[in-house]
Parts: structure tokens; C-alpha cells; sequence
């Protein structure tokens, strides 16, 4: 974190909430386990000993009232569409979306299909895309860190816990 | 199936309703569509025949013929050898007899073709779309299908990249 005080005799930091803030908050983002479609057994290496999300504080929640992001992994048809919302709108603020795959992107292969969402930030906005089909777990794992540089710019005492919009 | 197992049918219905071709690749029978359900109970029960395992059943959309065909493929253990059954219906009023009774596992793929070509099964137990919404309009795999713009306010197609 840039301007902290390190006072090393004392063992002190001195820094501002903002900072703590964020640097907590980054440091455990809980991710909402959900899937769609392939995308998601790419998501599970992500969790799995190689790539390993847990070390940097990630884990899943069953539930989207503790997550704060959501990983969409996967195609996502009209009908799963309007569960993601209501997914979505059930999370607290502040919360952060990362669309998995050429799907969740724009549809990816299934571009031409009937029944399949051009692309999930139709719905809902998304701050991260990771490309690929479907993405290796580094990818994913590039992705969650962006998320984490994204936190630490945030403001969130000023704006009462919500997201800045600026960002 | 094998020219026997036709002559067995083809006695009992008749040459004139069931059609043996083998110009194709693979050999199929042809069915009428009102008799699809009393053959496919002859074909399953009869001691010599036993075609006891139901594979698959799909649609294929013809507007030119204005016609909808659809394909039974069944497995008989004792003759060891696949069947191919095909019955066509008007495109307009795609009616025809269900075949749950007879295989329970058709039901399914009846409803997935009611879905998604229209078909209306007679006498299906539960007759509704199986994997679209019940608020869907139109059947998206016939040839003349238009996507709607909208589907519930979410927009349906994406602009290419420049
Ligand atoms: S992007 Fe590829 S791997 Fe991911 S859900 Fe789509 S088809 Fe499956």
C-alpha cells in the first residue's frame, strides 16, 4: 500500500481506513458457486491444488447474500438470464462480476443460436472478460486479481460502502 | 432390421402401409402416421421381433414438402440389429399418436420435439415444452424461423467488431 507509515520499532502501520479497507476486502473475495455450462469445470481447477484460488482468500459461497463476486462461467441461455439477474440483484454491495469464457462474453460459438444470451453484460454490467474457450484456470486467475486491483482503488467509506462509478 | 423382421410387418400391415427402402444408407421402414402406434406395439411385443430398446426419435423439418418426419430408431436384443421407422405428418397440423405407452422413455422425446418442431403427440401424458420456456413463441428448430428482437426487454443479437 502506497503512503503508509511502517513505524518498525513500535510494530505500527499507520494508513488510512480506505486503504485497510480495501486490502481486507481483497483479501477474501468470496465468490458465488455457480456455473452454467463447460466454463465451469475450468472454474473448479481454479479451486483445485494447482492453481489454487483459496490462497489468495477466494472461496465459493452457496449462497449470493455473502458473495461479492460473481463468476459467470458459461453459456448463458434466455432462460438461465433472468435467474443471473435475480442472482445478481441479491448480492450485497459492493459487488464485482467476471465474464468466463467466449460465451459469457458474446456468445461465443453459439452466437447463431436461438435460445443464447449474446453475451451476459447485457444484462448485468461486468468488470472483468476473460477470453478463451474455455479459459485456462491462470486465465481465471488473472482475472480475480484484476478484481483486486479494481478493489484497491476503491472508495468505499466515501461512497457509504457502495462501488465508485468512476473506476 | 433385417428383410425378415420386414416381412413379418409387411404381413400383418400390409406392403402398401409399410414401406421398406434401402436405397439409403442405412435402411429404413416407412410408416403411416396413423398407424405408428399399432406398429411400433407389433414390433415390440411380437416373439420373433422383440424390439425392446428405444434408441431415439427425432424430427426433420421438410417446408418444401411441407412435411414433418419423424425418425424412431430401435434396438432389438434378440435379432441384434437396429430399426429405423419413419412417419410424416403435415407440416400444418403435425399430429400423430404418442408411443409412451409403449416405451416410457419416448415421452421425453416426444416433449423435446413438441418443443421444438411443433409436433403435437396424441394422448402424451404431459404434453408441455421441455427445455425452452412455456412463454416461447414459435418452434426454433423449423426451417422458417425468425428470432424474435427481443426476448424479455433482453436483446437477441450482439453487433460484430469492426
Ligand atoms: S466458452 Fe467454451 S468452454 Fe466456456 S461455456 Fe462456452 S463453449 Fe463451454
Amino acid at each position: 500500500m502506497k503512503g503508509n507509515i511502517i513505524i518498525t520499532d513500535k510494530n505500527t502501520i499507520v494508513s488510512t481506513m480506505d486503504d485497510v479497507i480495501n486490502w481486507m476486502r481483497k483479501s477474501s473475495i468470496w465468490y458465488l458457486l455457480f456455473g452454467t455450462a463447460c466454463c465451469a469445470i475450468e472454474l473448479m481447477q481454479t479451486g483445485g491444488p494447482r492453481t489454487d484460488l483459496d490462497r489468495i482468500g477466494s472461496v465459493f459461497r452457496s449462497t449470493p447474500r455473502q458473495a461479492d463476486l460473481m463468476i459467470v462461467a458459461g453459456t448463458v441461455t434466455y432462460k438461465m438470464a433472468e435467474r443471473i439477474v435475480l442472482l445478481y440483484h441479491q448480492m450485497a454491495d459492493p459487488k464485482y462480476v467476471i465474464s468466463m469464457g467466449s460465451c459469457a462474453n458474446c456468445g461465443g460459438l453459439f452466437q447463431n443460436s436461438y435460445s443464447v444470451l449474446k453475451g451476459v453484460d447485457k444484462i448485468i454490467p461486468v468488470d472483468i472478460y476473460v477470453p478463451g474457450c474455455p479459459p485456462r484456470p491462470e486465465a481465471l486467475m488473472e482475472g480475480v486479481l484484476a478484481i483486486r486491483e479494481i478493489m484497491m482503488k476503491e472508495n468505499y467509506l466515501k461512497n457509504h460502502g457502495r462501488r465508485s462509478n468512476d473506476i | 432390421m433385417t428383410y425378415k423382421g420386414y416381412d413379418i410387418l409387411a404381413l400383418r400391415f400390409g406392403k402398401d402401409t409399410i414401406i421398406y427402402c434401402d436405397k439409403t444408407l442405412n435402411p429404413y421402414i416407412e410408416v403411416s402416421s396413423d398407424q405408428i402406434q399399432e406398429v411400433c406395439i407389433y414390433i415390440r411385443y411380437h416373439p420373433e421381433l422383440k424390439f425392446s430398446f428405444f434408441f431415439s426419435l427425432s424430427g426433420v423439418d421438410y417446408p418444401e414438402k411441407n412435411r414433418i418426419t419423424l425418425v424412431y430408431h430401435l434396438f432389438s436384443m434378440k435379432l441384434k440389429t437396429l430399426c429405423v421407422l419413419k412417419a410424416s405428418v403435415n407440416r400444418n397440423h403435425p399430429e400423430l399418436e404418442s408411443i409412451e405407452s409403449v416405451w416410457k422413455t419416448a415421452g421425453w422425446f416426444e416433449r423435446e420435439i413438441h418443443d421444438l418442431l411443433g409436433v403435437n403427440f396424441i394422448r402424451h401424458s404431459n404434453m408441455k415444452r421441455l427445455l425452452l420456456p412455456d412463454d416461447w413463441v414459435g418452434y426454433p428448430l423449423r426451417k422458417d424461423y425468425k428470432e424474435p428482437l427481443l426476448y424479455h426487454d433482453m436483446e437477441t443479437s450482439r453487433d460484430k467488431p469492426s
